[in-house]
């Protein structure tokens, strides 16, 4: 369906909801690895192309470990599952960068579409990054004359 | 005889004078009837009239007898001479006549009223044990109603502290639908994602069988889970009456903190349970001691959230106490426990919070009393509270409860 190396992060507390998820990507074809606590998550986090997040973790709040995330400036989707609609935290959710914000029970159909929008989401980002990584690269390569002259290029001058 | 004497007694002096008379003359006609018979005179029966007016009439009668019959006896059967009244050789006799039938009467007279007196006496006995009889019965009567009473009121206390308790169970559960619906919607989600996910592995080409059996498995497993909570959550709407039996407390307390969980979650409370796995087994009603562990946590619950103390543990803790006794501990890092109120909490009504009806631990300590336990608080070392109740053991024999015991061993 996507590319086969995206691999989705689940942390639930719960295994046996952590493993349903879990299976539920793998009969798509999506890798997943599932975490009951944040704390070997965040270690891994690099490889994740997505992360299905319960707000509502023994201990922690899920709003904790995006702010964690957000802190080490990992820029990644999230989709929020919650057991309950509470508004509040769904809107600190979103305006924190939540890609999707899912109410528990949530319909295996709705979960593949939002982890779908996510990968697709992350796989802009990553060309996007990907994008500003070479134009960084290029730049590099440029003398210190070439800078000064590439800045008022940029300004609107000629480069003669 | 002594109906005789009843009836003399209650006889007016005439009648009594008159039948002394009555038995003078009939002792005179038989002492000339047997004129024929004997060769001396025969008046014993004079004496038998003066014992008999005695008896009949009383002393006055006693004596008339005696004079009328010394002037019978002189006058009929005696010798007559024309110079006195008396012949000079008959006064001895006479004179022992007279002593013979003053003995005879004085001492019927005084066995008349020693029996007289005697009845009296037990009279006066017979109407006091009556009156005592009869006083011991009303106390006796009352009694028995004020035992009726009694009772009635212990079933009416046991009735309304039921009604309490259960009440307490349907708020606590009012308190925590929206922990329970997120209880229940845990296995939900692994039941509904399971399902789809077996879904596609049959539908893949080929189709991975393996993989779909292990959903189905998950979703079984999820499933029961669910009903699990829901049976749980509904033993503890129930109404009605007791139902004693052989418990783990451990059980019942892993259960309550499965229902009490996400609570805590929310409350951003960690669980730290060490439950002594070799406990032996107690007697009880599982869901009063649940209604019991879920009061004391709900309390710690609250005075955790109150506080301003970052770190919100609760330590629940089993152990075996003795031979007999097990012990229960709800330990939390709350505010603490004034030690001037560490009883009166336990009184009804008393409540630090807000919404609280402050029943809670009153109800919890009637439900800990009745299985013959005990409840106290007592402060933390370092701050909080800790809450503490005692269950009996099934090996410690309980009242009235000793065949089934046996029996469940």
């Amino acid at each position: 369906m996507s590319e086969p190396c995206a691999t989705v992060f689940v942390l639930d507390d719960d295994a046996t909801v952590c493993e349903a998820i879990g299976d539920l990507l793998n009969s798509v074809g999506l890798d997943a690895r599932l975490f009951l606590s944040p704390d070997n998550l965040i270690e891994n986090i690099s490889e994740a192309a997505c992360l299905i997040l319960d707000v509502y973790l023994a201990g922690v709040n899920g709003l904790d470990v995006q702010q964690r995330l957000a802190n080490e400036e990992i820029d990644l989707p999230i989709i929020f599952l919650s057991g309950k609609a509470d508004i509040p935290i769904s809107v600190r959710a979103m305006k924190a960068g939540a890609a999707e914000f899912l109410t528990k029970p949530v319909r295996d159909k709705d979960l593949l579409d939002a982890v779908q929008q996510a990968l697709v989401r992350s796989q802009a980002m990553q060309q996007q990054k990907r994008g500003l990584a070479l134009l960084r690269e290029r730049y590099e390569t440029l003398t210190a004359r070439e800078k000064e002259v590439m800045s008022l290029v940029i300004s609107g001058l000629l480069n003669k | 005889m002594r109906n005789l004497v009843f009836i003399g007694g209650n006889l007016s002096p005439m009648r009594r004078y008159g039948s002394a008379v009555l038995f003078v003359l009939a002792a005179l006609a038989t002492t000339f009837l047997l004129r024929f018979v004997f060769a001396i005179p025969f008046w014993f029966s004079f004496l038998a009239a003066v014992m008999a007016s005695s008896w009949f009439g009383g002393k006055g009668p006693g004596w008339l007898a005696v004079i009328l019959s010394t002037v019978a006896v002189d006058r009929f059967f005696l010798p007559q001479r024309m110079s006195g009244p008396i012949n000079r050789e008959d006064i001895p006799f006479l004179f022992a006549f007279v002593v013979c039938a003053l003995i005879v009467s004085w001492f019927s007279s005084w066995r008349t009223e020693v029996e007289h007196s005697l009845k009296e006496a037990r009279d006066q006995l017979e109407v006091r044990v009556n009156e005592r009889t009869s006083e011991l019965k009303n106390a006796n009567d009352a009694l028995v109603v004020e035992i009726a009473e009694r009772k009635r009121a212990q079933e009416a206390s046991a009735i309304a502290q039921a009604a309490l308790a259960h009440m307490n169970r349907v708020m606590t559960i009012g308190e925590l639908t929206a922990s329970i619906a997120h209880e229940v919607s845990q296995p939900l989600v692994a039941v509904l994602t399971s399902a789809g996910a077996c879904d596609r592995w049959l539908s893949n080409s080929p189709p991975d069988i393996e993989r779909a059996r292990a959903a189905v498995a998950r979703i079984t497993k999820a499933g029961s889970k669910a009903s699990d909570i829901v049976n749980g959550a509904r033993a503890l709407f129930k109404k009605g009456t007791p139902v004693t039996r052989s418990i783990n407390i451990n059980d019942v307390i892993q259960e309550t903190v499965s229902l009490l969980q996400d609570e805590a979650t929310r409350h951003r409370i960690s669980i730290h349970a060490e439950l002594d796995a070799t406990l032996p087994a107690t007697f009880g009603d599982p869901v009063h001691l649940q209604q019991v562990v879920m009061n004391l946590m709900m309390n710690s619950f609250d005075a955790m959230t109150a506080s301003t103390e970052s770190n919100r543990v609760l330590h629940l803790m089993t152990r075996k106490l003795s031979t007999d006794e097990v012990l229960v501990s709800v330990q939390d890092s709350g505010s603490g426990l004034d030690p001037g109120t560490l009883e009166t909490i336990f009184q009804p009504y008393f409540t630090t919070k807000e919404k609280g009806l402050g029943m809670g631990l009153s109800i919890s300590r009637s439900i800990v009393d009745s299985h013959g336990g005990r409840l106290w608080a007592t402060p933390g070392a370092d701050s909080g509270a800790i809450f503490q109740f005692t269950l009996p053991t099934t090996a410690s024999p309980i009242v009235g409860q000793t065949d089934e015991q046996g029996g469940s061993q």
